[in-house]
């Protein structure tokens, strides 16, 4: 078996050798990220067979075992989120190759880099002080690609984004200051084992700590106010892997702490509450955009919240829906971004509905690929969406909870509102007179790398069984605490006497 | 009360009271320097924290350079763990604070204020 380690020292190396390349010669630096996810996606494919079978493999760092070293845990729910970021950051990788990076563009290069492996890192990490460390390079990064730009309002965006970042994430570090103090170990599967001996108070304090830490990346409602700014001020490439694999890490983040860690019904049942708020205010928000890059990040918080929701409702079943919510949300709002990067590239930058307004009677291709994307966000057949959104409704029904089911369905309907004015506008017989004719670059690459997410969207619609296998090993993995505690550290509790 | 417990309540009330103090920085200053003074509070708040939990009354840093401390580590020391988490929320910290300072740079180039209140999309 091929070591996930190197999902994670690949792109480093790489990362850091892009100023490298740029000597030899410029237009090589944009490559880099290419090779750096296209390996990683070989890599992850290669390790997916093992996510069927529910097993969660530790991978040993520097020869001292867990729960005393460092260690990766990569099982089915891990690796099922990382081919999640690796899928939109090979898209996004891909498009880049036709992009003009801001300057400095070695510097783009490398954040974005490190960006989607603080992400994969975040997924694969058995160890709660590598989380924050992987945590804190995911968050740089972002806070640098949001401002990169150097506008006012990139700037302005990156500020608040890094302020509730921060703040956030040092209350992750409190919540793990308080777990060490009390158990005296970092390793997730040993604290998940030692746990029920710790003072409840401090459980729960921590656990509050560290919904609000990840909460930030995870788009969770109070804490998300940096996410429509940021979604309007950063570059497309940046906004695709924003939702793709920082909103998706946080996501995982949550859910592996909530679940492994803590383990208590009446804590994860928390996140019932701040879904459904988050899901309403994102939707309900996203009613009053003429901004399409703002409605799209406030449809990004409605659905995060429903997966909260998912998530939150603590069954095996809402759990499997969850996380394939999660897979169709992250390619879906990818492909969103790309084509609506390319729509803002004809009518010179803005992305306002009345200036897109009969984009589709001119560029037919285009519309029918960003029609893809906003048919699988509603849930209709036959695309992605269509299996998700079903198997989170009807598991969060199956786990007895089916009025929270129906508020699920409320908010599809508010999504079929905006989305339905969206199309609308987009296929309007009348002319924006800003879709005037350009001299636009070659949108080949564009192109191919949209229709790579297209073709999944359908490909996982019209043949969902790899897709229902892979989340249900995801979700029972998630589920199976006793399995994972002695997958990591079981040779070390047998040694100890007593597993 | 005795040296150890005294100790005890000064280390942690002193790391309470810096959380505190950046929080109420962070919660009530309108001025961008400050917020970012208010987040390092924070941050020298959860590392003091950090550092007492590991702290353990009358014994020395986990430096093995004498030849008693080689022999029994664990009965003179503290707990390194600790400090070497602090080492790296250190780190941490300052790049954050280094890229808080930038885009700080950043927006009084373009705003030439740094009154959050007087910047349109800054207000929430």
């Amino acid at each position: 078996m091929v070591s996930p380690i190197l999902l994670i020292a690949v792109p480093l190396i790489l990362a850091f050798s892009v100023p490298l390349w740029g000597l030899i010669h410029k237009k090589l630096e944009k490559f880099v990220p290419l090779i750096a996810f296209g390996f990683n996606t070989y890599l992850i494919f290669r390790l997916l067979p093992f996510a069927l079978t529910e097993r969660t493999i530790s991978v040993v760092i520097a020869n001292i075992k867990p729960p005393f070293g460092i260690n990766l845990a990569v099982g089915p729910f891990g690796l099922f989120f990382a081919l999640i970021i690796q899928l939109v950051a090979l898209a996004t990788a891909f498009y880049l190759l036709s992009y003009d990076p801001p300057e400095p563009s070695d510097k783009f290069y490398m954040l974005f880099i490190l960006l989607v492996l603080g992400s994969t890192g975040m997924v694969l990490t058995g160890d709660i002080f590598n989380l924050f460390v992987f945590l804190e390079i995911t968050s740089i990064s972002a806070y640098a690609l949001t401002a990169i730009t150097k506008t006012g309002p990139a700037a302005e965006a990156g500020f608040k984004y890094l302020l509730l970042g921060s703040l956030g994430s040092t209350l992750v570090l409190l919540g793990i200051a308080l777990i060490y103090g009390s158990l005296g170990t970092l390793n997730m599967a040993h604290i998940a084992h030692r746990i029920s001996g710790m003072d409840s108070r401090l459980v729960v304090a921590a656990a509050i700590l560290f919904i609000v830490g990840f909460g930030v990346e995870a788009e969770m409602l109070p804490l998300n106010g940096w996410v429509p700014d940021a979604y309007q001020a950063a570059p497309i490439p940046v906004v695709a892997l924003l939702s793709g694999a920082v909103a998706k890490a946080g996501l995982y983040a949550l859910a592996r702490v909530l679940y492994t860690l803590i383990g208590m019904p009446n804590i994860i049942m928390l996140l019932l509450t701040f879904g459904i708020l988050t899901m309403f205010a994102g939707e309900l928000a996203a009613l009053r955009q003429n901004d399409i890059r703002r409605l799209l990040a406030y449809s990004s918080i409605g659905q995060m919240g429903m997966i909260m929701l998912a998530f939150g409702a603590f069954g095996v079943n809402s759990v499997f829906g969850g996380v394939l919510q999660a897979f169709t949300h992250g390619i879906t709002k990818a492909l969103l971004f790309l084509v609506l990067g390319v729509m803002a590239l004809h009518t010179g930058g803005a992305t306002d509905m009345e200036s897109l307004r009969g984009f589709g009677r001119k560029f037919p291709y285009w519309s029918m690929l960003f029609a893809v994307g906003v048919l699988s966000t509603l849930g209709l057949p036959p695309f992605a969406g269509f299996w998700s959104k079903l198997a989170l409704i009807i598991g969060v029904i199956i786990d007895g909870h089916p009025t929270y089911a129906a508020l699920a369905l409320i908010a599809t309907f508010i999504e079929v509102f905006y989305f339905a004015r969206l199309l609308s506008v987009i296929y309007s017989s009348k002319l924006s007179p800003k879709l005037v004719e350009r001299s636009i670059r070659n949108t080949t690459i564009p192109l191919l790398s949209a229709t790579f997410l297209a073709a999944i969207i359908i490909a996982v619609g019209l043949y969902p069984n790899v897709f229902f296998d892979l989340g249900d090993s995801a979700s029972r993995a998630l589920l199976n605490r006793a399995h994972y505690i002695f997958s990591i550290i079981g040779h070390y509790l047998q040694s100890m006497g007593g597993v | 009360m005795n040296p150890e417990a005294l100790g005890k309540v000064i280390f942690y009330g002193s790391s309470i009271a810096l959380f505190l103090i950046g929080l109420y920085i962070i919660l009530v200053k309108r001025n961008l320097i400050k917020l970012i003074l208010g987040l390092t509070f924070i941050e020298s708040g959860v590392n003091l924290f950090l550092v007492s939990i590991g702290y353990v009354w009358g014994r020395t840093a986990p430096i093995l350079n004498k030849p008693e401390l080689m022999e029994t580590p664990s009965k003179l020391a503290v707990d390194p763990v600790p400090q070497a988490l602090v080492l790296t929320a250190i780190v941490i910290g300052v790049a954050v604070t280094a890229m808080a300072l930038a885009i700080a740079m950043l927006i009084y180039d373009k705003y030439g204020t740094l009154n959050i209140s007087k910047i349109k999309e800054l207000k929430w």
